[in-house]
């Protein structure tokens, strides 16, 4: 009877996120064909705008906002890549986008937390906003605390959580199923359930921030900070902000001519109201 | 003798036309004869059976400036006559041919060396009239620059401008701005200074003007904008700028085409020129951090990291602002800043920054050289302002920086060394420019989304199931493993009709009798052995069991004893066994609790 559960159990254990049916290429053929010849062509262009080494070329901005747009299709389409979202912002970045460009990385570093390529293109975009507003202190604690979380990919943390879910549960089976006790395997599916629950829950965080997007970039080569959700109110700062500075969205509001705003607050802190169509949520 | 001189007349004639038959001819057409002074003639001449391809020598003549326009067109021919088959070939070279002079003059002849010969066209009479006051012609252009003087390296916007006149026809109306754009000859034009900006379409835009006459004429204005960057002093070169365009004379229109009813005017006009006197920047006063920039700039820094060891590389990135062009800038000179380079090394690499809108950024490598360095200074950055004719200087703010001591080398006779960048240099990325592409096109459109999809919602819910599920097993196992009376009471029916089997095949009286007895003490968890008949009995009033059933067993067992012990009448084995089975049956069905 144990051997029976066990051989079940293994089977189950097989299944894995990529395994599951209806994610399955076989399924996707002929679309997976026509996506890959957008990719395809979009990478051959990007290719041959940096040919022309001077990315002002009216002939080379044709084929980057070519290879952009076949990037994006592929985004609208439902691909969500982590590498597609960076190269998207490699052509914004080559076309002066800068605030775009920001938000893919930012997109693409959601997904692949670890890739130095994503996080050294983010750095050099933000350093060529021309603003800078420095990260507070208190993300950086954050960020030292959950590293497990900031430095690991969404699917990496599915995927152990899909497994150390499995492994918790088998021990307890065999708990169950052995004659003798043996206090180790209570102890290791314990610990296997805090890595499933910690693993599962940053997972769920991120859907859930996925679902209630509450960053964004400002994409607009001006957008100035208001007071209130309206044109008629006094600005908050002395300048108008430029594109790429980043901010969190605390609010959303019509105005009278149902113009959607956005309060938010910035790095440093700083809070005001924003025009959505200025900005770009991540 | 008229006899002889008329055969020897023919016999020449005979031999002068076969010989024009099948041999090289040279002719030349001109598309017309009259034309002004801004327009050209197209000449066309015709070579027929040369030996070689080779193109006719254009006349020397300071009447016309001769051009061959593009490569011959090239034809063969066949006839076959009465059965001779015959072949001739002919190239036809065409000449732009633009007059220089008013007047009546010949366009001198075409020679063509061929075979040992030379062959000659015919000079062609042409009439060649004065162009149209400026402001009345169809095709004017004129080079526009905001200003008169400018400097060596200065950035100077100029703008080539081509008038052309509206076309208005009853049959087809105006000729829009796309049409007549399409009329340019860019083959015949040449733009000197303008020649990259060329290479784009220009803008357009309507005006109007009045001509000589004073009447308000309307035309398209095709615009190029450059910013060249003068390398010499004096009167800036713009180099040979000639605009050609076909300007209809006659068009009819059939079904979405138009087509030249008569041929076009070949318009060509040179611009006129603005004088712009270009000065070479002053040697006095000039800083020693100039970098060649002209303009009026701004720059700011940042540094990354701020805290560093001693020798270990800071990024220093310097962005420079400017509303003028910054393709051609240079970066600041470090090594000049003595602020700077008293307390960091500065790496030699040259800088090409990247230029992006309204700014340029270089980044440099720099590294302390002692602890007590507490900022790196203020960068200046000094231009000419050829606003003021003065050299100029803007400052960056000093950055704060927080130097560590360097990390030191134990070596093995006990001394240690400070890792000094003389020492190790180790190699340094640069953080500043876009890393590739990614190009791995699978890994690419997989979806790395993570999260919960519905193969993974089933397995939540598998594991506890099948968890859930096992328990409920293992604990009815454990419970019967552990409860005697429920495994004695559980096994007890079992038990019995397996030795009743046994007792079918071999057995005894007394073995129905200890097997039913031992059946009783099973169902009642006592010990078999010892059990008499009346303790069973006991046993089945205490547990309730039916009193017919009692007593037939009661009766059934005296009779086993009886014909054991007693002598009496023995059963059948068969009977024997049926009814113990029978009544084993009925008691299993009592709930002798």
């Amino acid at each position: 009877m144990s051997g029976l559960w066990i051989v079940i159990a293994a089977a189950l254990f097989s299944i894995g996120p990529s395994d599951v049916p209806g994610d399955s290429k076989e399924l996707m053929g002929p679309r997976v064909q026509t996506r890959r010849g957008i990719l395809e062509t979009s990478l051959k262009r990007f290719d041959e705008a940096v040919a022309f080494q001077d990315h002002r070329n009216p002939q080379a901005r044709k084929k980057y906002r070519e290879a952009l747009d076949g990037f994006q299709t592929l985004i609208r389409d439902g691909v969500n890549n982590g590498h597609l979202y960076y190269n998207a912002a490699n052509a914004q970045m080559r076309l002066g986008d800068i605030g775009q460009a920001i938000a893919n990385y930012r997109r693409a570093s959601r997904l692949l937390p670890n890739d130095a390529n994503v996080r050294q293109n983010l750095e050099f975009a933000r350093s060529l906003c021309e603003i800078q507003i420095p990260s507070p202190a208190a993300d950086a604690v954050a960020e030292t605390l959950f590293f497990w979380y900031f430095d690991t990919a969404p699917v990496a943390r599915t995927r152990v959580a899909l497994t150390a879910y499995m492994l918790c549960w088998l021990l307890l089976l065999g708990r169950l199923l052995l004659r003798r006790r043996f206090p180790v395997l209570a102890w290791t599916a314990m610990v296997t359930a805090i890595v499933a629950l910690a693993a599962g829950g940053s997972v769920a965080w991120d859907m859930h921030i996925t679902r209630n997007r509450t960053e964004g970039v400002i994409i607009a080569d001006e957008a100035v900070l208001r007071k209130g959700n309206g044109e008629s109110y006094q600005p908050q700062l002395d300048r108008p902000l430029p594109q790429g500075v980043e901010f969190k969205i605390l609010e959303i509001r019509e105005d009278v001519r149902a113009n959607v705003w956005y309060r938010v607050e910035l790095r440093d802190g700083k809070d005001g109201w924003l025009r959505a169509d200025r900005a770009e949520v991540i | 003798m008229n006899h002889g001189r008329s055969f020897l007349l023919s016999v020449a004639m005979v031999l002068y036309l076969s010989a024009n038959a099948s041999g090289t001819s040279i002719s030349a057409t001109v598309s017309s004869t009259h034309c002004k002074l801004d327009e050209v003639l197209t000449l066309r001449v015709q070579v027929k059976n040369p030996t070689q391809a080779s193109a006719p020598t254009p006349p020397a003549t300071k009447i016309f400036a001769i051009r061959l326009m593009g490569r011959p067109s090239h034809s063969q021919e066949t006839r076959i006559i009465n059965g001779r088959v015959s072949q001739s070939e002919s190239y036809v070279y065409s000449y732009e041919v633009r007059p220089l002079r008013q007047g009546r003059f010949k366009i001198p002849s075409f020679t063509l060396k061929d075979g040992g010969k030379t062959y000659r066209t015919k000079p062609i009479l042409v009439n060649i009239g004065k162009s149209a006051p400026r402001k009345s012609r169809p095709l004017s252009c004129e080079v526009l620059t905001q200003r008169d003087t400018a400097f060596i390296g200065e950035p100077v916007a100029l703008t080539l401008e081509a008038w052309v006149q509206k076309f208005r026809q009853r049959e087809t109306g105006t000729l829009s701005a796309q049409t007549m754009w399409g009329l340019f000859d860019q083959n015949a034009s040449t733009f000197g200074v303008f020649a990259d900006a060329a290479l784009n379409v220009p803008t357009v835009r309507e005006a109007r003007r009045r001509d000589n006459q004073g009447l308000l004429q309307e035309y398209y204005v095709y615009a190029w904008n450059i910013t060249v960057y003068p390398k010499t002093p004096g009167p800036l070169d713009f180099g040979e700028i000639v605009i050609a365009w076909q300007y209809p004379v006659k068009l009819r229109r059939s079904l979405l085409r138009l087509h030249h009813e008569k041929s076009p005017r070949q318009l060509r006009i040179s611009p006129k020129l603005p004088t712009l006197e270009i000065k070479p920047i002053p040697l006095a006063d000039r800083p020693a951090d100039y970098n060649g920039a002209i303009g009026t700039f701004t720059i700011s820094t940042s540094a990354k990291p701020t805290q560093a060891p001693v020798g270990d590389p800071i990024t220093l990135t310097m962005t420079i602002r400017s509303d003028q062009p910054l393709d051609g800038l240079r970066p600041p000179k470090l090594d000049q800043v003595e602020a700077l380079t008293g307390d960091f090394e500065i790496s030699g690499e040259s800088l090409a920054g990247e230029l992006y809108q309204g700014r340029k950024v270089f980044s440099q490598t720099i590294r302390a050289l002692r602890e007590d360095v507490t900022a790196i200074p203020s960068i200046p950055m000094s231009f000419f302002n050829p606003e003021t004719e003065r050299y100029e200087t803007t400052w960056s703010k000093s950055i704060p920086v927080k130097i560590t001591p360097a990390e030191r080398l134990a070596l093995a006779n006990g001394e240690s060394v400070t890792m000094t960048p003389s020492v190790l240099t180790p190699l340094v990325e640069t953080t500043d420019g876009l890393r590739a592409n990614f190009a791995d096109i699978d890994q690419m459109l997989a979806d790395e989304s993570g999260g919960f999809g519905t193969g993974s919602i089933i397995l939540l819910g598998i594991m506890p199931t099948l968890y859930v599920v096992t328990w409920f097993i293992t604990r009815r196992s454990v419970r019967f493993r552990e409860d005697v009376a429920l495994r004695r009471r559980r096994q007890a029916h079992g038990n019995a009709k397996k030795r009743l089997r046994q007792a079918e095949k071999l057995g005894q009286p007394d073995q129905i009798y200890g097997l039913v007895l031992s059946y009783v003490a099973d169902r009642c968890n006592v010990p078999a052995a010892g059990l008499t008949r009346s303790d069973a009995m006991d046993l089945l009033t205490d547990r309730n069991a039916p009193d017919d059933l009692r007593t037939a067993l009661d009766s059934f067992l005296e009779s086993l004893e009886l014909s054991q012990y007693a002598g009496g009448a023995a059963m059948s084995r068969n009977e024997t066994v049926g009814r113990a089975r029978n009544f084993i049956d009925e008691l299993e069905r009592c709930d002798l609790k």
